[in-house]
């Protein structure tokens, strides 16, 4: 069942001018007479230089704590993995496996950034090449001759091994479980976030000297106010002041 | 001249357990040399460790290494140098304090977080 309105829209319409009796130019906002264009720019009070500082400063605290969990996170990962290691293999990974010969580190800082070395690839693509161009021989009537892949092989190895880098994991013996890299993963994504603490602390401390420099300014200034008023109020109560007020008094 | 003396400090340290000191070398962090003075960036704190043998090294790393950026360590074992740590005023290298396997992290020990809550006068 439907129901047909015949309502036309023009009277629905309300005229705000004669129905509601507002008044003149109500449409028009109301604008204080003080104000001025130049003023109304800065509706917005001007922050000062200490609380400026402190927003900066409570952000660089929210950013710090979030930096400190996932700290605490990857260290507790590496040494859940590690604890797993050293579990299914006992006295192990310890320290009386430290490799205490000539050791350069592989993680180090550089120019204010961290630097993880990794493996050094030998430069294999030339020799992909020219393995590919070279033809398929049958292997049944080259099996006394030694093929030149597996030369290029023990070459390419033998790079590998005199290249700077070593790592460290292999101070613990060749064949290692898996919780090991793992754990060796973890700390050094550890050691990420701690240059991104070590940046917020940095920075924080900055600010914290700022802004313990802007209050001991401030506690001055009020102590110079003091002074200077309680030096008006004694010379008010000087007797030739009280005299002063008496004559112009009379 | 302080901006090169800096660049030279390349190496992280490390003052702090076992599992600590082993973690952070699988990181690639242990550098061992033969010149006196730099023989190891890293130390075991064991049980029988002493306060005054970690401050001798906490010194050694601090004051007398110039190639040291970052020195981590345990807050259980900050703890135990705790003024020698606070009293730490130069830029490098930066202390941070570590939790370690068995000691979580205290936020209420952090310096950082104190200075904040003296600031805002808790």
């Amino acid at each position: 069942m439907t129901l047909e309105l015949d309502i036309k829209v023009e009277e629905l319409s309300i005229n705000p001018e004669k129905d509601l009796n507002l008044p003149v130019d109500w449409d028009k906002p109301l604008i204080p007479e003080n104000y001025s264009q130049k003023a109304g720019q800065g509706v917005r009070k001007e922050i000062d230089e200490q609380s400026a500082k402190l927003i900066l400063l409570l952000n660089l605290i929210d950013e710090y704590e979030r930096n400190l969990v996932e700290i605490c996170d990857k260290l507790e990962a590496g040494f859940l993995q590690l604890s797993r290691a050293k579990f299914y293999n006992p006295n192990r990974f310890d320290s009386s496996y430290y490799d205490l010969r000539e050791l350069n580190a592989q993680s180090q800082i550089k120019d204010g950034k961290l630097i993880i070395q990794g493996p050094t690839k030998p430069e294999s693509k030339p020799e992909e090449n020219e393995e590919e161009k070279e033809p398929e021989e049958p292997t049944l009537r080259n099996r006394h001759q030694k093929s030149s892949k597996i030369v290029k092989k023990v070459n390419s190895d033998a790079e590998l091994r005199n290249s700077s880098f070593k790592d460290p994991i292999k101070m613990f013996g060749a064949i290692l479980p898996v919780s090991l890299y793992e754990s060796q993963a973890a700390f050094k994504q550890s050691l990420e976030l701690l240059m991104e603490k070590k940046r917020l602390v940095a920075e924080m401390s900055a600010l914290f000297d700022r802004v313990e420099e802007i209050e001991r300014e401030k506690e001055k200034e009020k102590e110079k106010e003091k002074e200077k008023e309680k030096d008006d109020a004694q010379e008010d109560d000087s007797p030739e002041k009280h005299n002063e007020r008496k004559t112009s008094a009379q | 001249m302080s901006i090169d003396a800096n660049k030279n400090r390349t190496l992280i340290g490390v003052i702090g357990d076992e599992d600590t000191v082993t973690g952070m070398l699988l990181a690639g962090v242990g550098q061992v040399t033969s010149e006196p003075g730099k023989e190891k960036n890293f130390l075991v704190v064991e049980p029988r460790t002493s306060d005054d043998q970690i401050e001798e090294v906490f010194d050694q790393y601090t004051e007398k290494r110039d190639d040291i950026a970052i020195l981590l360590i345990n807050q259980h074992i900050a703890e135990r140098i705790r003024f020698k740590v606070d009293t730490f005023t130069k830029a490098f290298p930066a202390i941070l304090e570590i939790p370690s396997k068995d000691h979580p992290y205290d936020p209420e020990k952090d310096s950082v977080l104190r200075r904040v809550r003296r600031l805002f006068g808790e």
